[in-house]
């Protein structure tokens, strides 16, 4: 991974190669040494006093170029690493030396000093007129750019390549360490690259946030610095809406949600994960917090909004179903142990009927067979009941919208001999709405709720009953409120169970509060009652569901 | 059996069962006296002497009790609770007589300290048989 970051950097990234170039510009006008430096893929990056006896004979001509390509040949084979000038005579007789410019152990370019001859050259002038005459030179011209090349005393050349070791050592040392920097940065960049995308890509919403602490010293907002694009998508909101702002801005709250838990994680560098409802979107999450840096946090979340309700709803129908099979088990053992009833009434009495007719008592014997009758009568009751209780389960008239006004006057009608023989008298107070339900189920409840009043009324005081409405909270709630006997609190929800009587000696089988009770709760509303007490009546309520008149 | 003084309050809403088990006791020289009340709040009276059942020499005190569980007004394992809560009463025996043979119910009924639970045969012979052997064992063989 090394060598590919470091092959990315090429020289004049780490070294100013503009004041190279000067420097060596200043050493050719000064001393004439002619220099230049080329990258490894031939990149000329400094060069001064070029001689034109390479430029324009050597490397022109395809043959002799060939020579001067054999030259380089050999001096690229022989650079050795340990930054040492090799020294070299071209295959045209020219000396050039060359060290390689190795950084961080990368070779990056080459050092050239050349061309030029020596004092203690022999300078053949011969062999060059010969190269004339080969290579078809302009002898010259050519003699004429031979004569230009610098000739150098061995000493001088000597001082040269010492002081260019000594620049290529300053040079590779600064070098190695800005090659250090840059591939450090590098290597940043590319763990920040791979932290955003990462960050980007994740399925969760993201988000980075600073603590803003009040002039107490106190947590009282956190900053958003930074979030990720799943937080967009969750949130609806753009990075540049968000960041530098405070929660309270951000969510438009009045204060930043889970501040403390938030500013505990931050300060005290822990860890925190919980599932809340977020009311601001109405949404839940599943959040997950921890500090990058003091005073700092991160949180991670996700919308669990779909899952959760599909909880609550399987919570819900758990619920339902356990009330359900709790009342079922109730039914059940309420109709085994009713029914059974009778049925020992009637074995026991044909027993004693046995046992009385043998003794020839006629008194007993008719007493006897009322008792079987009564308990066949009664069985035959607890049927019928059974079935309609079953069948308000069942079966539910389609819903219509009706007046309660008109129903009560329908129930006071049919209802008329019984108010009449108990001098009771019906009164409905304030306006009554329209309901919206199975009118014959409510006619049975509004039925059974003022036979109750005028069944249970006191020896005292003639029935005075009033029904009444009221709406909350989108129920209706109907109210039938007598002057009867009354019933202790402890019985409240009694009065409403399977066949449950508080005074075995009043008529019924004890079923009509448990098919108010049944019918309400079919309609998706519930039945209770209130009262003072024994001797201060009492009032019956049933709620039903609103259902505004638009949806009729 | 003579030489057993004995009553028995039978605490019964229906009044067809109640006939039936004071019939069988008559019939079969159980107990001097069987005072029936007929809900739970009427029993807890007796037993408290409240109201009318004051009057010791009216009312007096049983040496066994017949409950039924589902009674009107206060329920037969309330009315068990106070029995067994009170020290002087908690000494007789409370037999449950009852159609339920619903575990909970049995369950519920010894956890308050029942001394005996019954369920009511539908067959006569059955329940006939039951009266006698109750009675017996409760009030002639059963030591206190």
């Amino acid at each position: 991974m090394n060598s590919i970051d470091i092959k990315s950097i090429k020289l004049p990234d780490i070294i100013d190669v503009k004041s190279l170039q000067q420097m060596a510009d200043l050493i050719y006008f000064s001393a004439g040494f002619p220099i230049g430096i080329i990258g490894v893929d031939n990149t000329i990056y400094v060069a001064a006093g070029w001689q034109d006896i390479c430029t324009k004979f050597h490397r022109v001509h395809p043959q002799c170029r060939q020579l001067c390509f054999k030259s380089d040949a050999f001096i690229s084979e022989h650079l050795n690493e340990e930054a040492r000038f090799i020294e070299y005579k071209c295959l045209n007789c020219l000396w050039d030396m060359a060290s390689p410019i190795i950084i961080d152990g990368v070779n990056m370019a080459t050092l050239f000093l050349g061309q030029f001859f020596c004092e203690n050259d022999e300078k053949d002038i011969d062999s060059f007129k010969e190269r004339a005459k080969t290579f078809g030179f302009d002898e010259a011209e050519y003699l004429d750019t031979l004569s230009k090349v610098p000739v150098f005393s061995r000493q001088k050349v000597q001082s040269i390549l010492d002081y260019y070791k000594l620049l290529l050592k300053t040079l590779v040392e600064t070098g190695n360490s800005k090659c250090r920097r840059l591939l450090a940065d590098i290597r940043l960049k590319k763990t920040e690259n791979t932290f955003f995308s990462l960050f980007n890509a994740m399925n969760e919403g993201a988000a980075l946030h600073k603590i803003v602490f009040g002039a107490d010293g106190e947590a009282e907002n956190h900053i958003i610095i930074y979030i990720n694009q799943q937080y967009e998508k969750i949130i609806g909101l753009k990075k540049e809406d968000v960041a530098g702002k405070t929660a309270t801005e951000v969510y438009k709250v009045d204060k930043p949600p889970y501040l403390k838990e938030f500013s505990s994680v931050a300060i005290d560098n822990t860890t925190f994960q919980f599932e809340t409802y977020f009311a601001p979107m109405n949404k839940y999450f599943s959040i997950s917090v921890f500090s990058f840096e003091p005073d700092h946090f991160a949180t991670i979340f996700f919308d669990i909004t779909a899952n959760k309700l599909a909880e609550l709803e399987r919570e819900k129908f758990i619920k339902e179903l356990e009330s359900k099979n709790a009342e079922l088990e109730r039914f059940t053992y309420t109709v085994s142990h009713d029914l059974k009833s009778p049925l020992i009434t009637i074995k026991g009495f044909l027993g004693m009927l046995d046992s009385d007719m043998a003794r020839g008592d006629e008194k007993r014997i008719k007493s006897d067979i009322k008792r079987i009758a009564d308990a066949a009568d009664k069985m035959a009751f607890l049927l019928d009941d059974l079935l309609e209780l079953s069948r308000i389960g069942r079966i539910i008239n389609p819903p219509k919208r009706f007046s309660l006004g008109e129903l009560i006057s329908e129930v006071a009608e049919l209802l008329s001999s019984t108010i009449a023989a108990n001098r009771a008298a019906i009164k409905t107070a304030g306006e009554l709405p329209f309901i919206f339900a199975d009118r014959k189920r409510i006619f049975e409840i509004v039925q059974n709720l003022v036979e109750n009043a005028i069944k249970f009324k006191r020896d005292d005081a003639d029935p005075v009953i009033e029904i009444g409405a009221r709406s909350s909270d989108g129920l209706t709630t109907v109210y039938v409120k007598d002057n009867g006997i009354g019933i202790e609190s402890k019985y409240f929800e009694n009065v409403f169970g399977l066949f449950n009587k508080l005074n075995t000696a009043s008529s019924g089988t004890g079923i009509g509060l448990a098919l108010v009770k049944r019918i309400a709760e079919v309609h998706g509303g519930k039945a209770w009652v209130e009262s003072d007490g024994p001797g201060h009546g009492s009032v019956f309520y049933f709620s039903l569901p609103e259902i505004k008149t638009e949806e009729i | 059996m003579e030489g057993c003084p004995l009553t028995i309050l039978l605490i019964e809403d229906n009044s067809a069962h109640a006939e039936l088990v004071m019939r069988n006791f008559e019939d079969h020289l159980v107990a001097n006296k069987i005072m029936w009340v007929e809900d739970g709040a009427a029993a807890l009276d007796y037993l408290f002497r409240r109201g009318k059942y004051a009057d010791d020499s009216a009312y007096p005190m049983p040496q066994l009790i017949l409950l039924d569980l589902r009674l009107p007004k206060i329920d037969g394992i309330e009315v068990l609770k106070e029995i067994k809560r009170d020290e002087a009463l908690r000494n007789i025996p409370v037999v449950v007589l009852t159609t339920s043979d619903a575990e909970t119910d049995i369950a519920k009924a010894y956890t308050h300290h029942v001394n005996s639970y019954v369920v009511k045969p539908v067959d006569f012979n059955s329940f006939t048989k039951l009266m006698k052997d109750l009675g017996l064992y409760w009030l002639c063989w059963n030591r206190k």
